[in-house]
């Protein structure tokens, strides 16, 4: 069982420059969901640069609870490529990123900026990638005592470990997703946007006390919390019944707090016939919909 | 100690035993192994998808039994004939402690989020394992236990249809043939539709022509009577249920769930008698 990561992406604060490294898209989307709403939140300008299109990246923060189209017509909130902001065509350059990263310091203001970078754009045949590191430094120096924070994305399947320890000296703080079981058959991490947990694979009573710990963990946060089991090809009746009881045992309060099921039709109807919508906390979802 | 459910019709002739498909020992480390294998045959014997999946989760509850509360490990064998497959799981070990798993835990209600209250019995994986199985049979002793379940081969009946038809101001849905992962969704809009145009739905559900059923099918009859018994004054009444759908709903402690009549125009009549 690991928790791998110093920090939580939702203690990240301004003036943070901050390393995420992740292992699938599922991840970066997520947690980058919750730097975006956390940001947007705080009244901040957000922006993400991504290898997405924008409008694949405004959808998958979209189908994560984020409010995107009253923010991208307010102009605090942009989804945009690398294009004429850390590459021009193939190439890169330390300083003509760090004026972009400079104007858009000075055009945010008072208001603040957070800035998501996917760094995926380095591994591609870019003139100038030797420059990664200076940039990291750079940007570091940039940030400090202001009120923007820039949180770099690292894939950390497809970084060599050289690369990432380059870099890894000019950041503030390492984010990753919290992470309760990972093998080859199993993946119990916590999901940041909507706050819960997210399970994949096949999850079987041997892995009780990690589901335990990952169901512990959310519920001490307040709000809904959403058990997204739509990666999940199979859960056996004692882990079913430990997340139930966990929506049982979810404090009433005002407003009630909900525990949604997001899981394909096949195990939605293990739940049911498990009492699930005997319990007034549990809302059930079709993995189906979005 | 023995214990036995038979629900589904015909699902093995007692004397066509059919022939071994599969001879597996699992342990701990094995059962992700053992269910791939089982999924894998239940494909190739033609199960839908629905049915698979309620073999695979039965022979895993009762493997993880034997696993947790025999002797470590088992033996799980199935036989196919023409009208069934037959499985049995077989813990070669110790018997099963005193806590025998087929006893069901009293309900408790936790009020902390505390994992170390959530309960893991393993009876509730047995309550499921006679929820989806056509037949079960448990029989532990000296030697260890023996659980046997059969899933039925049941050919292709009539498709799947809905078709509504008022009787003495009521509104009759009747189904025809399976109610199962493919098909249960139309069952929970269609309600959903109901409800929506008229409030006070009577409502028979008429299931003489069902053809078939999965857990999704068991699971979109509770939803629907949980839908309607949350929009009072509607009210809904199943008529017409197959022997063996009825006594698998009794047996599976399912049945207390809904009001129950042998034909639509019972039903109907019991909706009408009992009106506010």
């Amino acid at each position: 069982m690991t928790i791998g990561a110093d920090t939580q992406i939702t203690d990240l604060t301004v003036n943070d420059h901050a390393c995420l490294t992740f292992g699938e898209p599922e991840d970066l989307f997520d947690l980058t969901a919750a730097f975006v709403r956390d940001g947007l939140d705080g009244g901040l300008k957000v922006m993400w640069l991504s290898a997405a299109t924008p409008d694949r990246a405004t959808a998958e923060l979209a189908r994560r609870g984020i409010a995107v189209e009253p923010a991208l017509a307010s102009g605090q909130l942009a989804a945009v490529g690398f294009e004429g902001r850390l590459l021009a065509g193939q190439v890169f350059s330390a300083g003509q990123a760090l004026a972009w990263l400079t104007r858009e310091m000075e055009a945010s203001g008072d208001r603040g900026l957070r800035l998501a970078v996917d760094m995926s754009w380095a591994l591609g045949p870019v003139t100038g990638v030797e420059q990664l590191p200076e940039f990291e430094e750079k940007v570091a120096a940039a940030v400090a005592g202001t009120t923007v924070s820039v949180l770099c994305q690292y894939d950390r399947e497809r970084f060599d470990p050289v690369t990432l320890a380059s870099v890894a000296g000019f950041h503030t703080r390492s984010v990753a997703a919290a992470t309760y079981h990972a093998d080859v058959m199993l993946r119990i991490c916590r999901q940041y946007a909507p706050p819960g947990i997210r399970l994949a694979g096949e999850l079987d009573y041997q892995a009780t006390e990690s589901l335990a710990l990952a169901l512990t963990e959310a519920i001490r946060l307040a709000g809904d919390v959403t058990v997204n089991m739509a990666p999940l090809a199979f859960i056996d009746v004692p882990c079913a019944r430990m997340i139930l009881d966990a929506a049982r045992g979810l404090n009433p309060g005002t407003p009630p707090r909900r525990m949604i099921l997001r899981c394909r039709p096949a195990l939605a109807a293990r739940f049911i016939l498990l009492g699930a919508l005997d319990i007034p906390a549990v809302s059930l979802v079709s993995a189906d919909d979005h | 100690m023995t214990t036995d459910g038979d629900t589904r019709p015909a699902p093995g002739n007692p004397g066509d035993q059919g022939h071994q498909i599969l001879d597996q020992a699992f342990d701990a480390g094995s059962l992700y192994a053992l269910r791939a294998a089982v999924a894998a045959h239940a494909s190739d014997a033609g199960l839908p998808p629905g049915r698979a999946d309620d073999l695979v989760i039965a022979v895993h509850e009762l493997a993880a039994n034997a696993v947790r509360h025999g002797a470590g490990h088992g033996r799980l064998r199935i036989r196919r004939s023409d009208q069934a497959l037959l499985c049995e799981i077989s813990d070669d070990g110790a018997p099963p402690p005193a806590s025998a798993p087929e006893e069901t835990q009293p309900e408790t209600t936790t009020d902390t989020p505390d994992a170390a209250q959530w309960r893991t019995e393993p009876g509730h994986g047995l309550a499921l394992v006679r929820q989806v199985a056509d037949q079960t049979s448990l029989r532990s002793g000296p030697s260890g236990t023996l659980a046997t379940i059969s899933f039925g081969l049941a050919p292709s009946g009539p498709p799947f249809r809905l078709d509504h038809r008022d009787l003495d101001h009521c509104t009759v849905l009747a189904i025809t043939g399976p109610l199962d992962l493919a098909t249960a969704s139309q069952l929970t809009q269609a309600i959903d539709r109901l409800l929506s145009e008229t409030p006070a739905l009577k409502l028979v559900l008429e299931l003489d022509g069902l053809a078939g059923w999965d857990s999704a099918g068991l699971a979109a009859l509770i939803t629907v009577q949980q839908r309607v018994s949350a929009s009072p004054p509607a009210r809904m009444v199943l008529a017409g249920l197959p022997d063996h759908l009825e006594k698998h709903l009794r047996q599976a402690r399912l049945a207390d769930r809904f009001t129950l009549a042998d034909s639509s125009a019972a039903a109907a009549g019991e909706l009408s008698s009992s009106e506010p």
